[in-house]
Formats: C-alpha cells, structure tokens, sequence
C-alpha cells in the first residue's frame, strides 16, 4: 500500500504537469509516437483554455491533418479564432474519440476532423496513448462493446495497457522519458554490421482488419517512380498501407466510434466539422474507392445527429500531384490550400467574418 | 473453483490440451487407487510401469518424436542410407515437462509407499493442475503440497504482503531485466550473427543472467500468487550465482528438478552406494537426462553432459580442495569470493552450450572465445548490462549478508515502501510490454 501510495505521489507531483511535459518534450528527439505529439497538443489546449475570450477552434485527425493544417497559416489568415491542432500519426478514430475531452474541456468551440474512408477502412490498431485518464474509460468500454468479447479477449494485453497508460503518468510518458536518456540504462546499441538489429517497434498490429488489397508489383514500382528520395521509399510504405484499407468487421467499429466522438462533442455543444481528407490522385490505385460510399453514410449521420458540417473535397478544385509529398501526404503548396479550407469552414461555422491572407482561396 | 480457475488458465493458452492434462490426472490418480488396493510386489510394479509409460509416452511424442525421427535420419544418412525422417507437425503443449513429473512423482511415492494415496479426485486434479505452478513448476512434490490442499488453508495479511512482493519482484525481474537483457543476447546469438569473442562472453553473462530472472522471476509470480491464497510452494532457486562449487550450484539452481532427478533417477540407478565409477556415470547419465529434460536439442544433451562431467570432476578433486584451509579471515573470504567467481564462470560457459541456436553454431562461437580478445562493441554495453543487473545483486548481496532470502518483509515500512515504489516505477518505465514469453515455458 505504501508502494502504491509512493508511485502515486510521485506521479502526481512530476507527471501529471503539463509545464515539464513542454520543456522535456521539446528536448527530446523526435520519433513517430503520439506520447509526444500529444504533451505538444496538451500545451496547446491550455493556452486555448487559457484564453476564453476568443472563438476557439481545434484540429484533429492523423499525420494528414499533422502536416496538411499549417497553424501559424491559420492564426494569420483568421486572427479572431484561437487554434489548436491535435494531430499525428497514430490518430485513429478510436483515439480521436478518447481525445476529444480534451478539447472539450479546454472549451473549445469547434473541432475539425480531417478524415476520409482511408481512416474507417483501415484496421483498427490499438496503441496506448496518453489519454484524459479516466474521464475516456469510455471510449474504451465502448471499443469493447462494439469488437465483442472475442475481440477484448484476443486483445487483452493492449486493452489493459490502454487504461494503464492514461492511468499512471509514468507509464503514458514512457517514451519520452526513455528518449530523454533513460533509455541508455537498458538498451543495447547494436550499430554493426555484425550483429543482428533488433526490429525497430513498428505501428502494433490489427486488433480488428479485414482483406488486403492485391497490388501487381509493376503497378508498385511505376506509381513508386512518381515520387524522388526520400519520399520514393516513404510512399512505397504507404502503398502498402493503402492496400490494408478495405471492407471487414473493423468497418463498423470505426464508423461508430467517429459517429460517438462526433455526438459527444454535440452534447457538450462543440460545433462539428468534417473536413474531407485529400489522397495523392495515384494512391485510388491501391484501395478500395467505393468505401467512400460508406463515408458518406457517416458524414450523413454526423450532420444529422450532430447538424455537423462537412465539407467535401468535390466542393474544392481537385488536389493535384504537384499539391502532394507523398502518397498520403500534401507537401507546403498543399498544406497551404488545405489549411484555407479548413480556416473558411471555421469561419463560417462560427459565423466570423470575411478571412485575411493569402492562405484563404475563397477571399480572391 | 481453483480447479476450474488451473483450467481456465491453461486453457487460455490452448483449450485442446486440457484433455492431456486431464489424461495425465485420471491415469496416475487411478494407478495411485490401485497401488493402494494391491500388496503383491509384482503387480504394484507393473501399476506404477502403466503412469511412468504413459507419462512418459505423452512427454516423448510431444516432445521428443521429431528430434529422435530427425536424430536418427541423420545417422542413417551419415551411414549411406537415405532414411527421410517422420515428420510430425504437433505443438508442444506448454508445461508437459512440469507436470507430467510432478504426477509421476505421485505415483512413485504411492509405489515407494511414502505417501498414502488420496480418495479425493478433484483435490488430486488440482494438485496437478495448480495455475500458479502448472507451466513452470516448481515441480511439487505430493508429500508436500498435497496436504495444503487437503487441509483448510490459513490466509493471512502478512502472507497476502509477503506474497504480493515476490508477485512485485517477480515482474520487476522478468520484465525489467530479463525481457531487456534479451535484446543483447538475441543481438548476439542470432542464427546469422558474426560476433567478436568480447561480445559473446558479455552476452553469455547476459544471458546467465537472462535465464535466471526471467525463470527465478516466474517462480517467484507463482510462489506469491500461491501464497496470496495461501498455500507454501517450494523455493525452486537458492542465490545459485552465490554458488561455490558446480555441486552447490545444483543445490540452488531450479531444485525442484535437480532434487526431482536425484530422488527419481539418480538414486534408482544406484546414486553413490556402488562404488566410485558407477557414481560417476550415475551423475553422469543424471545430468545428461537433465539436460534432454530442458529441450529436444543436441545442444541440451552436450550442456547436460557438460554438467555432468563437471559434478564428476567436482567429486573427483573435492577432497584435495577440502584440504585447503585459509589462515585467515579475510583469506577465507578472498577463497569464498574466488570459488564464486569461478563457478560463476564456469556455469556462464556451459551457457553458451545451452544458448547456441545450433551446433554449427556453438563450434563456431568456441572458436572465437578461444581465439583472440576483441572487444567489439562491449564497451558501449556496460552500461545498460551493469545499470539492469544492479538491482538483482545488490538485493542478492543483502540475502546472502542476512541469510535471508526474503529480507525486505523485515524492513521498516517506509523503506520496503520505498523498494515496492521503485519497482513499481522500474516497471511503468522500464519495463517490456508485450515481451517476451518465459525461456521455460519451451521447456
């Protein structure tokens, strides 16, 4: 008991404080896990929490929204509006419902959610990121109620360390401790050529997934040969990835968990935006377009359960190849023009005035 | 419902080997019956001969079949004849090594009269079946653990304590520094490495050392949960790196079965009551046994012979070394650290025997220890090797200082919370999610 009672003093007194948090995070090297990205979009919900005086808008989605919304862009173009992104690789719906009571909480008047059928068709991956502790329990019993017993039986071990994870300060910021140096008292460096690496720890695998996609390898190497180093061997990573997005049992799961996020911040009177997220024009190759059928359904429920607002990528010109870094990705002269998307739906759905800057094509 | 609870488990592993362990149970609980009903010598041998077959039977087709086959079809080839080998693609269920001696034992002890045996068919099947001790042991004995569950238990907040820190220490040794020692020596032992002579001796030591959390730290998880309910599981490791002599190591290390093949094996072969040379190959054949008991490998059978060379040498030099008296205290102690150190050593070396993945392997590693030093990488390994093995031998420094092997229960409050705490805290931190399975849950 007095173990138990340390660990949480402890926790309490040195995690549980988001100041740290920004000084060490930003200390540390990157790696693509969300611990970090999400201590960065904490200090940012506070300092929007901080400010209630002004409207308030927050981002969410994947890497997509990570490196498609340009914030600083934003601030210019709608200075009236106090922005926060919460964005980054591993942003699922799943993890984007068990995150939105951060942005609830820190009163928020708008999401946006940058999605598109890519993100309900891929599988359901569970990785433990640092949620709100136990206010998103929720989202996990929810996961549960929807995968079944067979599924929370098959993954036991992450479910656990889900909660863990938003639970115990300690655990959920793990990675950044170990990267910050602790990680010199237990990892063996293996940087020769005579030694046999360990596997570098690759996104978990599908907890829920249905078939992949077969891709004949000349499709794959022509479509490869469009993009120059490095982003030739990023998107052929990302072609493998497209070719997992498909119908299957995790569908369904991941339609209700983006409709749930979507209701919960309705009931906490956060206006809902669906912003449709842009694929490289090549990347229809790899996966299952007639999904986005079925992300239209969910769009549709959103605006009906949620008056959410959805703005199409049909309503925009197309994004075209020169727009994109890589497969999934869209380079700065993309991320400009997606970030006035974004901006002029918050503009109109918080009912600001006409945009500044360059960066709203609507204003020209 | 412990019963159902031992089942549950297992079967959470692989529900269609609940039927093995259930034939397992049946036979030797109505061999057990029937020893009991039958007084002619004779045919009490033949009752105990059907659960040593049987066992034995599960054991070796399980585990044993396709090593044999294979063994056999590379002997014919090496005599010119092509004899493909059988080949059969079966899983090897885990725990059938623990728990098909534990229920011989019983069987044996009924034969040998030592124990009278039960009418109580759900209390013998939970004597088999026991979740904590099922997938690797300690292989308990009937005289022993056989009573706690027939008596009523006594549960007690000090034993619920004391039971919840080996749980704590148990994890802490397995996770932190088992599962993390792991990547240096899996780095170093993989099929196509090309190591230098520094690194695969730092990575034998690793790997003593592996081994040794990652079982010492099961039994702990499994004497702690036993204990929590209430039951007393035997100690299965003595501080066997403490050893001072490769005798005293046996004495230390995984006992349950070093006193399972003395009692059940050594000494039916006669032990040390017929002379020197059959002594000698009594030890001998014992220790190869062992060694086939930890896998179905030849590299199992040369570490168990490794041993059993050792304990022969050991026997053979001990009285000269008996003679050696120090002449003073600090000299005595110097010759204490001295024997550790080398039976340490020696024990490390048999490791990297029981650790090659192959035997091509292991003649190609010997050649480079026994080649020149090169240091390789070790240098940037020190750290993190000394960093995780810190904890274990400056916990096992106070044991062997106390004699105590559970000191910390004696500790004030605030500082066996301070241990729990960092534990606790070296797990969230530094422990290995998702690592790796226990080494002998393969076994």
């Amino acid at each position: 008991v007095i173990g138990v009672v340390l660990v949480l003093v402890i926790d309490a007194v040195f995690f549980r404080v988001i100041a740290p948090w920004e000084a060490l995070t930003e200390r540390v090297p990157y790696r693509s896990r969300p611990h970090h990205q999400v201590a960065f979009a904490r200090g940012e919900l506070a300092a929007l929490a901080a400010s209630p005086e002004k409207p308030s808008a927050v981002v969410i989605g994947t890497s997509r929204a990570d490196v498609g919304f340009v914030p600083s862009e934003a601030r210019k173009s709608l200075p009236e509006v106090a922005w926060a992104q919460m964005a980054y690789a591993a942003l699922r719906p799943f993890e984007i419902r068990s995150l939105v009571g951060d942005a609830i909480d820190a009163g928020a008047d708008a999401v946006v959610i940058v999605v598109s059928e890519y993100d309900i068709g891929r599988p359901l991956r569970l990785d433990p990121i640092p949620g709100t502790a136990v206010d998103d329990v929720g989202a996990l019993f929810e996961l549960m109620r929807l995968g079944g017993w067979r599924f929370a039986w098959e993954n036991r071990a992450l479910l656990y360390e889900i909660p863990l994870s938003r639970l115990v300060g300690a655990y959920r910021f793990r990675e950044i401790l170990r990267n910050a140096g602790l990680d010199r008292f237990r990892t063996f460096p293996m940087e020769s050529d005579h030694l046999a690496e360990p596997a570098p720890p690759a996104q978990p695998p599908p907890a829920l997934t249905g078939e992949r996609r077969f891709i004949d390898r000349e499709k794959f190497e022509a479509t490869a040969r469009l993009f120059k180093p490095p982003y030739k061997g990023i998107s052929k990573w990302q072609m493998g990835m497209l070719t997992e997005v498909g119908p299957g049992p995790h569908m369904a799961v991941q339609e209700e968990l983006l409709r749930s996020a979507g209701r919960r911040l309705h009931a906490a009177g956060v206006k809902v935006i669906i912003v449709e997220a842009p694929l490289h024009p090549a990347a229809a190759d790899f996966y299952d377009t007639d999904l986005r059928r079925v992300f239209l359904d969910v769009v549709a429920d959103l605006q009906r359960e949620c008056d959410a607002t959805f703005v199409p990528l049909t309503a925009e010109p197309p994004f075209v190849r020169e727009e994109f870094a890589d497969m999934l990705h869209l380079n700065r002269k993309g991320a400009q023009r997606f970030t006035g998307v974004i901006v002029e739906a918050v503009r109109k759905t918080l009912g600001i005035g006409a945009p500044q800057g360059p960066a709203a094509p609507s204003s020209r | 419902m412990l019963l159902v609870a031992s089942y549950a488990f297992y079967a959470a592993w692989d529900w269609r080997f609940c039927g093995l362990l259930a034939v397992s149970t049946v036979v030797d609980f109505f061999v057990g019956r029937a020893l009991a009903a039958e007084q002619e010598r004779r045919r009490r041998r033949w009752i105990v001969t059907i659960s040593v077959v049987v066992n034995l039977a599960i054991l070796g087709f399980f585990k044993y079949a396709g090593f044999f086959s294979t063994s056999f079809s590379d002997l014919m080839g090496a005599l010119g004849w092509s004899v493909p080998p059988i080949v059969l693609d079966v899983v090897l269920p885990v725990g059938i090594s623990f728990y098909t001696f534990q229920t011989m034992s019983y069987s044996i002890d009924v034969y040998r009269r030592r124990i009278e045996p039960t009418r109580r068919f759900l209390d013998f099947a939970l004597y088999v079946a026991f979740f904590p001790q099922l997938v690797a042991g300690p292989i308990e004995r009937p005289m022993r653990f056989l009573p706690q569950i027939l008596q009523p238990r006594d549960i007690t907040w000090e034993k619920i304590g004391t039971g919840a820190w080996l749980v704590l220490w148990g994890l802490f040794k397995k996770a932190v520094l088992a599962d993390n020692l792991a990547a240096l020596v899996d780095g170093v032992y993989a099929p196509d490495a090309d190591p230098t002579s520094g690194e695969i001796m730092l990575a034998t030591w690793g790997f003593a050392f592996q081994i040794y959390c990652d079982f010492s730290g099961y039994t702990d998880i499994a004497r702690g949960v036993a204990r929590i309910m209430g039951f007393d599981l035997m100690v299965n490791f003595n501080l066997p790196f403490w050893a001072t002599s490769i005798d005293d190591y046996w004495r230390r290390w995984h006992i349950s079965l070093s006193t399972w093949l003395r009692d059940y094996l050594y000494i039916p072969l006669g032990g040390n009551r017929a002379g020197k040379w059959l002594t000698y190959r009594n030890l001998f054949l014992t220790m190869l046994l062992g060694g086939l008991w930890h896998g179905a490998a030849w590299t199992y059978v040369l570490w168990g012979a490794f041993h059993g060379v050792g304990l022969c040498l050991h026997r053979l030099t001990s009285p000269w070394f008996e003679r050696i008296a120090p002449s003073s205290r600090v000299v005595e102690r110097l010759w204490w650290a001295l024997r550790v150190l080398f039976t340490f050593n020696l024990i490390a070396f048999a490791f990297v025997i029981f650790r090659s993945t192959s035997m091509a392997q292991l003649t190609r590693y010997l050649g480079i220890l026994f080649g020149p030093f090169e240091a390789g990488m070790t240098g940037e390994w020190i750290v993190p090797f000394v960093a995780l093995t810190a904890p274990l031998m400056l916990l096992e420094t106070v044991m062997v200082w106390t004699r105590d092997l559970e000191p910390v229960r004696r500790w004030p409050a605030v500082v066996r919370g301070a241990v729990y705490a960092a534990c606790l805290l070296g797990l969230l931190i530094f422990g290995e999610d998702g690592g790796n399975a226990f080494i002998y849950f393969q076994f």
